[in-house]
């Protein structure tokens, strides 16, 4: 077997090997094999029609291991070099279209007759996300079911106070634990009517309020390759694929949160306060720009009843970004 | 690390940006509050007298006590003579109300507690109940045990033990139903906001007492 073609490819595959997310290690260890094959013709000088068959790409495949003898990464190319000589046309391959999105594949193309120069100018603006995350967001409140104290009704509206700090730590590329730390507040004027624990009747306006302060441990799960996502950028004269530039997420938080709920009527502000557990998924996209990870999330929050009090039930959208 | 802290800056801003909070401004506030004895059994009072006039509730009765005079009058002024040396008494805390809707206030009591079924006689001595009307005349009012009030109707002072949670704004009006068979203790108390104020309608008082009887039904004689 020979190699001719592919041995001025090696330093390219090489690069693209950098980025390639898994390599199998057991093709390496088949390299050197298919080298030696083609080192064997050229020193068989006395079979003249081996000679004639194939004179200027033996020592052009010589000369690659020894000129770049660099890279280890050069040997896990093999496998992509092997099936060179099934396919001896590759001048008449198809022309490499990498898509960043998956970086593997493009190796393969990229051993054809492809252009070189536009696939290493992609590959080298890469940046490969970092394990450690912290994101903060300023979170929206939408309360779905949040019973006010002593029955006196429910909360509604909108809360425009909140934020959360969120800590991720990228285990695999597509699986991260962290925790999180988040405030919340809604309120809004209303009317009610209720009878506290002193046989306090009170019926009219109030200013009614409800915020939580939640410690969550959580796991997230990315659904696209991270990487790929940052690295990628539209093909010429093309038009950006959004779907491929944004990376899905879901995640699960399970911890504890404390709960404050008043209802203020101008004559008194009754005030209930309870620790319980707390349970938040969460859907949300990570979107990359140049400055920084975008975060856009949507988080159910349910803080479970107890003797103090009932369940709570609300949700947040999340805004914000995150930084390495 | 700028970009960090600048993302930090921009979230905290949105974060806190409303933490101002809101609450009811004085002319929202308008709940009418009931508290009644737990425990008390409403049932086995049939009558009840009614004061003939409005308490100003402005100084408070430990006060007075203390410097010696007795009871506040119908206003701060009133209570000025009685208790000149009395601590802590300035008049300027006081207000005055206009007595233009006294009459349709005393109407509607009657008429709500006539709907709860008691009858009304005119000596307090003679009744199970006496129900006092007074005018919260200061600010930071409580109907606590410091803050009771000394009425020349049942003719000696009385704490309705609300309690320090409670504050009843200025203006509001008051209605104590004592039990005269017992020591004057405070059974039911009403507190009804802005009733005094300038430019409120006969109408919405008339409302607001009917509301508080409404809220508290523990009071009908025949449940």
């Amino acid at each position: 077997m020979r190699l001719p073609t592919t041995s001025r490819f090696l330093p390219l595959i090489a690069l693209t090997s950098q980025v390639a997310l898994a390599e199998e290690p057991a093709p390496s260890v088949e390299t050197p094999a298919p080298v030696q094959q083609a080192e064997t013709p050229a020193s068989a000088s006395d079979d003249a029609a081996q000679a004639e068959a194939a004179p200027a790409p033996a020592p052009a495949a010589e000369a690659a291991p020894a000129s770049a003898p660099a890279p280890a990464p050069a040997a896990e190319a093999a496998p992509v070099a092997a099936p060179a000589p099934a396919a001896p046309a590759p001048a008449s391959a198809p022309p490499a279209a990498p898509q960043a999105s998956s970086p593997a594949p493009e190796t393969q193309p990229a051993a054809g007759a492809a252009p070189e120069t536009e696939p290493v100018a992609r590959e080298t603006e890469i940046k490969k996300p970092k394990a450690l995350q912290f994101a903060l967001t300023w979170d929206i409140v939408f309360p779905i079911q949040m019973a006010l104290p002593a029955g006196a009704g429910t909360m509604s509206g909108v809360g425009y106070q909140g934020f959360s700090l969120d800590v991720r730590y990228w285990i695999r590329d597509d699986i991260a634990i962290g925790g999180l730390a988040a405030w919340h507040s809604v309120d809004h004027k209303t009317t009610v009517s209720f009878e506290d624990d002193r046989g306090v009747t009170q019926t009219g306006s109030a200013y009614v309020e409800a915020s939580t302060n939640e410690v969550l441990g959580r796991i997230h799960y990315a659904m696209a390759d991270r990487a790929a996502v940052r690295a990628y950028s539209p093909p010429e004269g093309q038009k950006a694929d959004l779907g491929k530039q944004i990376i899905p997420m879901v995640a699960l938080g399970i911890g504890t949160g404390r709960l404050v709920q008043s209802i203020d009527t101008g004559i008194s502000r009754t005030t209930t306060e309870r620790w319980t557990g707390v349970i938040a998924p969460e859907v949300g996209l990570e979107i990359p720009t140049r400055m920084l990870p975008l975060i856009v999330a949507g988080r159910i929050h349910y803080f479970f009843g107890s003797e103090e009090g009932p369940d709570q039930l609300y949700g947040t959208i999340s805004l914000g970004g995150a930084f390495e | 690390m700028n970009r960090a802290a600048s993302l930090l800056l921009i979230a905290l801003l949105g974060g806190l940006g409303g933490c101002q909070g809101g609450g009811l401004t004085v002319a929202e506030t308008n709940a009418i509050l009931t508290s009644r004895d737990v425990g008390r059994d409403f049932s086995k009072y049939r009558s009840y007298a009614l004061s003939d006039h409005v308490k100003a509730l402005c100084l408070v009765p430990s006060e007075v006590k203390d410097g010696g005079g007795g009871a506040s009058g119908d206003d701060g002024a009133a209570g000025a003579a009685g208790a000149p040396t009395a601590p802590d008494f300035n008049s300027s805390k006081c207000t005055r109300a206009s007595s233009a809707l006294e009459e349709d206030i005393f109407e509607a009591v009657a008429e709500g507690m006539e709907e709860a079924g008691y009858e009304r006689v005119d000596s307090p001595k003679k009744a199970d109940l006496a129900l006092l009307v007074a005018r919260v005349a200061r600010d930071h009012w409580y109907f606590s045990s410091s803050y009771g009030i000394c009425d020349e109707f049942i003719d000696t002072c009385v704490e309705p033990q609300l309690g320090s949670k409670y504050l009843i704004p200025t203006e509001s009006l008051a209605l104590v139903l004592v039990d005269r068979k017992k020591k004057n203790e405070v059974i039911w108390l009403a507190a009804i906001p802005k009733v005094f104020s300038s430019g409120v309608q006969r109408a919405s008082v008339q409302r607001a007492i009917a509301q508080a009887f409404a809220q508290s039904p523990y009071l009908e004689v025949d449940r």
